[in-house]
Protein backbone atom coordinates (compact mmCIF):
# COMPACT_ATOMS: atom_id res chain seq x y z
CA UNK A 1 0.00 0.00 0.00
CA UNK A 2 2.88 2.21 1.26
CA UNK A 3 4.40 1.44 -2.07
CA UNK A 4 1.15 1.94 -4.17
CA UNK A 5 0.99 5.70 -2.52
CA UNK A 6 4.76 6.68 -3.36
CA UNK A 7 3.75 5.53 -6.90
CA UNK A 8 1.03 7.82 -7.22
CA UNK A 9 3.10 10.71 -5.31
CA UNK A 10 6.24 9.75 -7.89
CA UNK A 11 3.63 10.66 -10.69
CA UNK A 12 2.21 13.68 -9.47
CA UNK A 13 5.31 15.04 -8.73
CA UNK A 14 6.61 14.30 -12.27
CA UNK A 15 3.85 15.90 -13.52
CA UNK A 16 4.44 19.28 -11.78
CA UNK A 17 7.94 19.15 -11.90
CA UNK A 18 8.09 18.89 -15.47
CA UNK A 19 6.57 22.04 -15.90
CA UNK A 20 3.16 23.63 -16.56
CA UNK A 21 3.39 24.44 -20.24
CA UNK A 22 5.22 27.60 -21.79
CA UNK A 23 4.56 29.27 -24.99
CA UNK A 24 1.77 28.09 -27.23
CA UNK A 25 0.09 25.23 -27.27
CA UNK A 26 2.30 23.04 -29.23
CA UNK A 27 -0.44 21.19 -31.52
CA UNK A 28 -1.96 24.55 -32.21
CA UNK A 29 1.35 25.94 -33.42
CA UNK A 30 1.34 23.67 -35.88
CA UNK A 31 -2.10 23.20 -36.88
CA UNK A 32 -3.21 24.83 -40.15
CA UNK A 33 -5.48 23.84 -43.08
CA UNK A 34 -4.45 20.91 -45.41
CA UNK A 35 -4.80 23.41 -48.28
CA UNK A 36 -1.97 25.56 -49.89
CA UNK A 37 -2.96 29.13 -48.90
CA UNK A 38 -3.56 32.66 -50.67
CA UNK A 39 -0.74 34.40 -49.35
CA UNK A 40 0.45 37.89 -49.31
CA UNK A 41 3.38 39.88 -50.08
CA UNK A 42 5.74 40.44 -47.12
CA UNK A 43 5.90 44.02 -47.20
CA UNK A 44 3.30 46.52 -47.96
CA UNK A 45 2.87 46.73 -51.60
CA UNK A 46 3.01 50.71 -51.72
CA UNK A 47 6.44 50.32 -50.99
CA UNK A 48 7.56 47.90 -53.42
CA UNK A 49 9.57 50.03 -56.19
CA UNK A 50 10.63 46.30 -58.33
CA UNK A 51 9.19 42.80 -58.49
CA UNK A 52 11.62 40.67 -60.60
CA UNK A 53 12.55 36.87 -60.55
CA UNK A 54 16.62 36.64 -61.63
CA UNK A 55 16.32 32.65 -60.84
CA UNK A 56 12.61 30.32 -61.13
CA UNK A 57 12.38 30.00 -57.58
CA UNK A 58 11.82 33.17 -55.97
CA UNK A 59 10.71 37.18 -56.44
CA UNK A 60 13.07 39.84 -55.83
CA UNK A 61 11.10 42.80 -53.88
CA UNK A 62 13.03 46.08 -53.43
CA UNK A 63 11.69 49.90 -52.42
CA UNK A 64 13.64 52.61 -52.14
CA UNK A 65 12.59 53.39 -48.61
CA UNK A 66 13.53 51.38 -45.75
CA UNK A 67 10.51 48.83 -44.82
CA UNK A 68 9.28 46.29 -42.25
CA UNK A 69 9.06 42.58 -43.72
CA UNK A 70 6.11 40.74 -42.26
CA UNK A 71 5.36 37.30 -42.00
CA UNK A 72 2.82 37.02 -45.19
CA UNK A 73 0.45 33.82 -43.37
CA UNK A 74 0.27 32.39 -39.81
CA UNK A 75 3.22 30.23 -39.40
CA UNK A 76 6.02 28.87 -36.69
CA UNK A 77 9.56 29.65 -37.46
CA UNK A 78 11.30 26.49 -38.29
CA UNK A 79 14.57 28.43 -39.35
CA UNK A 80 16.47 31.40 -39.19
CA UNK A 81 19.93 31.36 -40.99
CA UNK A 82 22.63 33.77 -40.89
CA UNK A 83 24.32 33.84 -44.89
CA UNK A 84 27.40 33.81 -46.32
CA UNK A 85 26.16 37.14 -47.68
CA UNK A 86 25.48 37.97 -44.05
CA UNK A 87 22.39 38.58 -44.47
CA UNK A 88 19.46 36.24 -42.75
CA UNK A 89 17.05 33.65 -43.65
CA UNK A 90 13.57 33.05 -42.41
CA UNK A 91 11.59 30.15 -43.05
CA UNK A 92 8.22 30.38 -41.92
CA UNK A 93 6.23 26.51 -42.01
CA UNK A 94 2.36 26.83 -42.84
CA UNK A 95 1.55 23.10 -43.11
CA UNK A 96 3.34 19.67 -43.79
CA UNK A 97 3.49 20.64 -47.61
CA UNK A 98 3.90 24.53 -47.61
CA UNK A 99 6.92 26.99 -46.26
CA UNK A 100 7.77 30.22 -47.08
CA UNK A 101 11.28 31.27 -46.83
CA UNK A 102 12.09 35.14 -46.55
CA UNK A 103 16.12 35.80 -47.04
CA UNK A 104 18.55 38.54 -47.45
CA UNK A 105 17.41 40.56 -44.55
CA UNK A 106 20.12 42.85 -43.23
CA UNK A 107 18.73 43.19 -39.69
CA UNK A 108 18.55 40.97 -36.75
CA UNK A 109 15.74 39.13 -37.04
CA UNK A 110 12.83 40.13 -35.03
CA UNK A 111 11.12 36.48 -34.31
CA UNK A 112 12.60 33.83 -32.60
CA UNK A 113 12.94 30.59 -33.61
CA UNK A 114 10.27 28.04 -32.34
CA UNK A 115 7.81 31.41 -32.34
CA UNK A 116 4.37 31.30 -33.94
CA UNK A 117 4.04 34.13 -35.92
CA UNK A 118 0.40 35.71 -36.86
CA UNK A 119 -0.27 37.12 -40.74
CA UNK A 120 1.36 40.86 -40.29
CA UNK A 121 3.50 40.16 -37.48
CA UNK A 122 6.87 42.17 -38.16
CA UNK A 123 9.86 39.89 -38.91
CA UNK A 124 12.04 42.44 -39.03
CA UNK A 125 13.52 45.31 -41.50
CA UNK A 126 15.03 45.75 -44.81
CA UNK A 127 17.28 48.88 -45.87
CA UNK A 128 17.11 51.33 -48.77
CA UNK A 129 17.78 49.99 -51.81
CA UNK A 130 18.16 46.38 -50.81
CA UNK A 131 16.35 43.81 -52.48
CA UNK A 132 14.17 40.83 -50.24
CA UNK A 133 14.19 37.52 -51.87
CA UNK A 134 10.47 34.89 -51.17
CA UNK A 135 10.05 31.94 -51.91
CA UNK A 136 7.90 29.40 -51.46
CA UNK A 137 8.30 25.61 -50.81
CA UNK A 138 5.62 23.29 -52.07
CA UNK A 139 6.46 19.65 -50.84
CA UNK A 140 9.93 20.82 -50.48
CA UNK A 141 10.13 22.01 -53.53
CA UNK A 142 11.53 25.65 -54.45
CA UNK A 143 8.78 27.78 -56.04
CA UNK A 144 8.15 30.95 -57.30
CA UNK A 145 5.44 32.65 -54.76
CA UNK A 146 3.58 34.47 -57.35
CA UNK A 147 1.35 31.54 -58.27
CA UNK A 148 0.15 31.61 -54.56
CA UNK A 149 -0.44 35.44 -54.28
CA UNK A 150 -4.05 36.64 -53.91
CA UNK A 151 -5.05 38.98 -56.98
CA UNK A 152 -4.53 42.20 -55.82
CA UNK A 153 -0.75 41.17 -55.05
CA UNK A 154 -0.27 39.70 -58.42
CA UNK A 155 -1.39 42.48 -60.44
CA UNK A 156 0.92 44.92 -57.79
CA UNK A 157 4.08 42.53 -58.70
CA UNK A 158 3.01 42.84 -62.73
CA UNK A 159 2.64 46.78 -62.50
CA UNK A 160 6.39 46.78 -60.61
CA UNK A 161 7.57 44.80 -62.64
CA UNK A 162 7.97 47.15 -65.58
CA UNK A 163 11.45 48.76 -64.02
CA UNK A 164 13.15 45.19 -64.33
CA UNK A 165 11.69 44.14 -67.72
CA UNK A 166 14.31 41.55 -68.74
CA UNK A 167 12.87 39.24 -65.34
CA UNK A 168 9.29 37.81 -65.65
CA UNK A 169 7.97 37.47 -62.21
CA UNK A 170 8.36 34.23 -62.30
CA UNK A 171 7.60 31.86 -64.84
CA UNK B 1 -0.79 25.46 -19.80
CA UNK B 2 -3.60 23.62 -19.31
CA UNK B 3 -4.54 23.74 -15.69
CA UNK B 4 -7.48 21.12 -16.41
CA UNK B 5 -5.33 18.79 -17.43
CA UNK B 6 -3.07 18.86 -14.68
CA UNK B 7 -5.96 18.51 -12.50
CA UNK B 8 -7.98 16.23 -14.41
CA UNK B 9 -4.62 13.86 -13.78
CA UNK B 10 -4.28 15.11 -9.92
CA UNK B 11 -7.43 14.02 -9.57
CA UNK B 12 -7.25 10.15 -10.82
CA UNK B 13 -4.41 9.66 -9.12
CA UNK B 14 -5.96 10.76 -5.75
CA UNK B 15 -9.24 8.45 -6.44
CA UNK B 16 -6.67 5.70 -7.57
CA UNK B 17 -5.33 6.27 -3.97
CA UNK B 18 -8.23 6.50 -1.89
CA UNK B 19 -9.65 3.22 -3.88
CA UNK B 20 -6.95 1.61 -2.55
CA UNK B 21 -6.77 3.28 0.84
CA UNK B 22 -10.18 2.08 1.39
CA UNK B 23 -9.26 -1.35 0.73
CA UNK B 24 -6.22 -1.70 2.94
CA UNK B 25 -7.69 -4.53 4.73
CA UNK B 26 -6.43 -6.36 1.65
CA UNK B 27 -3.00 -6.24 0.09
CA UNK B 28 -1.78 -4.93 -2.67
CA UNK B 29 0.82 -6.26 -4.30
CA UNK B 30 3.05 -5.40 -7.56
CA UNK B 31 2.80 -8.44 -10.32
CA UNK B 32 4.94 -7.17 -12.31
CA UNK B 33 7.20 -4.76 -14.29
CA UNK B 34 8.19 -3.90 -17.96
CA UNK B 35 10.37 -2.42 -19.93
CA UNK B 36 10.30 -2.10 -23.94
CA UNK B 37 10.29 0.23 -27.43
CA UNK B 38 7.12 1.83 -28.86
CA UNK B 39 7.12 2.88 -32.98
CA UNK B 40 3.80 5.00 -32.94
CA UNK B 41 2.40 6.86 -36.07
CA UNK B 42 0.12 9.32 -35.93
CA UNK B 43 -3.31 8.46 -37.33
CA UNK B 44 -6.02 11.05 -39.45
CA UNK B 45 -4.68 14.37 -40.31
CA UNK B 46 -1.71 14.38 -37.44
CA UNK B 47 -0.11 11.87 -39.63
CA UNK B 48 0.86 15.10 -42.73
CA UNK B 49 2.46 16.77 -39.90
CA UNK B 50 4.16 14.33 -37.72
CA UNK B 51 6.53 11.22 -38.81
CA UNK B 52 6.73 8.18 -37.26
CA UNK B 53 8.28 7.95 -33.81
CA UNK B 54 10.71 5.14 -31.72
CA UNK B 55 10.02 5.89 -28.44
CA UNK B 56 10.20 3.87 -25.09
CA UNK B 57 8.16 3.26 -22.00
CA UNK B 58 8.38 1.46 -18.69
CA UNK B 59 5.09 -0.34 -17.10
CA UNK B 60 4.15 -1.74 -13.70
CA UNK B 61 0.67 -4.12 -13.07
CA UNK B 62 -0.26 -4.46 -9.05
CA UNK B 63 -3.13 -6.58 -7.90
CA UNK B 64 -6.04 -5.71 -5.40
CA UNK B 65 -8.05 -9.03 -5.26
CA UNK B 66 -10.19 -7.15 -2.72
CA UNK B 67 -11.03 -4.35 -4.72
CA UNK B 68 -10.09 -5.80 -8.23
CA UNK B 69 -10.89 -8.98 -8.20
CA UNK B 70 -8.39 -11.90 -9.75
CA UNK B 71 -9.89 -10.36 -13.09
CA UNK B 72 -8.99 -7.23 -13.06
CA UNK B 73 -5.09 -5.54 -12.03
CA UNK B 74 -3.91 -2.00 -11.94
CA UNK B 75 -1.40 -0.92 -14.78
CA UNK B 76 0.69 2.28 -14.38
CA UNK B 77 3.28 3.54 -17.07
CA UNK B 78 5.23 6.05 -18.09
CA UNK B 79 6.56 6.64 -21.87
CA UNK B 80 8.63 8.83 -24.06
CA UNK B 81 7.93 9.54 -28.07
CA UNK B 82 9.97 11.79 -30.22
CA UNK B 83 8.09 12.96 -33.29
CA UNK B 84 9.51 14.46 -35.92
CA UNK B 85 8.21 17.42 -38.24
CA UNK B 86 7.43 16.66 -41.38
CA UNK B 87 8.17 19.02 -44.67
CA UNK B 88 10.69 21.35 -43.21
CA UNK B 89 12.46 23.34 -45.37
CA UNK B 90 15.40 24.33 -43.06
CA UNK B 91 17.98 21.74 -41.50
CA UNK B 92 16.53 22.67 -37.78
CA UNK B 93 16.24 18.91 -36.06
CA UNK B 94 12.41 20.60 -34.72
CA UNK B 95 10.72 17.83 -32.46
CA UNK B 96 7.64 17.18 -30.90
CA UNK B 97 8.58 15.23 -27.60
CA UNK B 98 6.23 13.71 -25.47
CA UNK B 99 6.12 12.37 -21.98
CA UNK B 100 3.11 10.09 -20.78
CA UNK B 101 2.12 9.17 -17.56
CA UNK B 102 -0.88 6.38 -17.48
CA UNK B 103 -2.87 4.87 -14.51
CA UNK B 104 -5.65 2.19 -15.72
CA UNK B 105 -6.76 -1.04 -15.36
CA UNK B 106 -6.14 -4.65 -17.03
CA UNK B 107 -8.15 -7.73 -17.63
CA UNK B 108 -7.53 -10.85 -19.76
CA UNK B 109 -4.08 -11.97 -18.42
CA UNK B 110 -4.54 -13.23 -14.69
CA UNK B 111 -6.86 -15.51 -14.93
CA UNK B 112 -6.06 -17.37 -17.98
CA UNK B 113 -4.60 -20.52 -18.33
CA UNK B 114 -3.14 -20.63 -22.14
CA UNK B 115 0.30 -20.45 -22.89
CA UNK B 116 -0.38 -17.07 -24.79
CA UNK B 117 -1.88 -14.41 -23.04
CA UNK B 118 -3.97 -11.82 -24.63
CA UNK B 119 -5.15 -8.75 -22.47
CA UNK B 120 -7.01 -5.69 -22.90
CA UNK B 121 -5.96 -2.70 -20.84
CA UNK B 122 -7.61 1.29 -20.78
CA UNK B 123 -5.21 4.05 -18.98
CA UNK B 124 -5.87 7.36 -18.25
CA UNK B 125 -3.46 9.93 -17.64
CA UNK B 126 -1.51 13.09 -18.58
CA UNK B 127 0.76 13.82 -21.70
CA UNK B 128 3.08 16.21 -21.45
CA UNK B 129 4.33 17.74 -24.47
CA UNK B 130 7.07 19.78 -25.87
CA UNK B 131 7.93 21.57 -29.36
CA UNK B 132 11.45 22.04 -29.53
CA UNK B 133 14.37 23.94 -31.64
CA UNK B 134 17.61 23.40 -30.63
CA UNK B 135 18.57 26.46 -30.26
CA UNK B 136 17.54 29.95 -29.57
CA UNK B 137 13.99 28.87 -29.39
CA UNK B 138 10.87 29.80 -28.74
CA UNK B 139 9.54 27.10 -26.02
CA UNK B 140 5.82 25.40 -26.58
CA UNK B 141 4.75 23.03 -24.44
CA UNK B 142 1.66 22.16 -22.79
CA UNK B 143 0.01 19.27 -20.48
CA UNK B 144 -3.01 17.61 -22.07
CA UNK B 145 -5.40 15.04 -20.32
CA UNK B 146 -5.05 11.54 -22.04
CA UNK B 147 -6.43 8.21 -22.54
CA UNK B 148 -5.04 4.34 -23.74
CA UNK B 149 -6.42 1.65 -24.86
CA UNK B 150 -3.90 -1.56 -24.98
CA UNK B 151 -5.03 -4.69 -26.48
CA UNK B 152 -2.08 -6.88 -26.69
CA UNK B 153 -0.25 -10.57 -25.81
CA UNK B 154 2.32 -12.30 -23.39
CA UNK B 155 4.57 -14.79 -24.47
CA UNK B 156 6.30 -16.91 -21.45
CA UNK B 157 10.00 -16.85 -22.47
CA UNK B 158 12.02 -18.41 -19.94
CA UNK B 159 10.88 -18.52 -15.52
CA UNK B 160 8.89 -14.69 -14.67
CA UNK B 161 10.48 -13.56 -17.59
CA UNK B 162 8.19 -13.36 -20.78
CA UNK B 163 7.83 -10.86 -24.23
CA UNK B 164 4.92 -8.95 -24.66
CA UNK B 165 3.16 -7.19 -27.82
CA UNK B 166 0.85 -4.85 -27.75
CA UNK B 167 -0.83 -2.10 -30.36
CA UNK B 168 -1.89 0.60 -27.54
CA UNK B 169 -4.06 3.52 -29.19
CA UNK B 170 -3.65 6.52 -28.06
CA UNK B 171 -5.81 9.74 -27.22
CA UNK B 172 -4.52 12.76 -26.21
CA UNK B 173 -7.18 15.59 -25.83
CA UNK B 174 -5.73 19.03 -27.41
CA UNK B 175 -8.02 21.25 -28.62
CA UNK B 176 -8.48 18.56 -31.35
CA UNK B 177 -7.45 14.78 -30.54
CA UNK B 178 -4.44 13.57 -31.40
CA UNK B 179 -4.55 9.81 -31.99
CA UNK B 180 -1.66 7.42 -32.32
CA UNK B 181 -1.34 4.16 -33.13
CA UNK B 182 1.71 2.04 -31.91
CA UNK B 183 3.60 -1.05 -31.67
CA UNK B 184 5.13 -2.22 -28.78
CA UNK B 185 7.35 -4.95 -27.69
CA UNK B 186 8.61 -5.43 -24.24
CA UNK B 187 9.82 -7.63 -21.63
CA UNK B 188 7.60 -8.30 -18.89
CA UNK B 189 9.16 -9.68 -15.27
CA UNK B 190 6.58 -11.32 -13.38
CA UNK B 191 6.65 -10.58 -9.03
Amino acid sequence: MKTLNFVGYLSLLAVVAAGCGEGSDPYQVLQNPDETPVIALPMEVAKITSAASSTRDRLELASNVAFNVVSPVEGYVTGITFEATSTYAISIFYNSSFSLVISNLASVPLVRLGERVTAGQVLGSVNIAQAIYYTAYLNGVATCPYVFLSAADKEAVRSRNLSAPSYPPCP
Amino acid sequence: MDTKALFRFASIVAVAQLVFAGAAVAETQFTGIAAGATYSAPVGEEYQTYSESTGYRAQFWAKNDAVLGDVFQLHGSAGYRPYDIRGLTSSAAISLKQWAFFLGFETGRMTNPSWIKPFLGIDFGAVFSDLEAPTGYAKNSAFHFASEVIPGFEIPIWGALSFQASAPLTFIFTNKVFISLSGEGSLRWSL
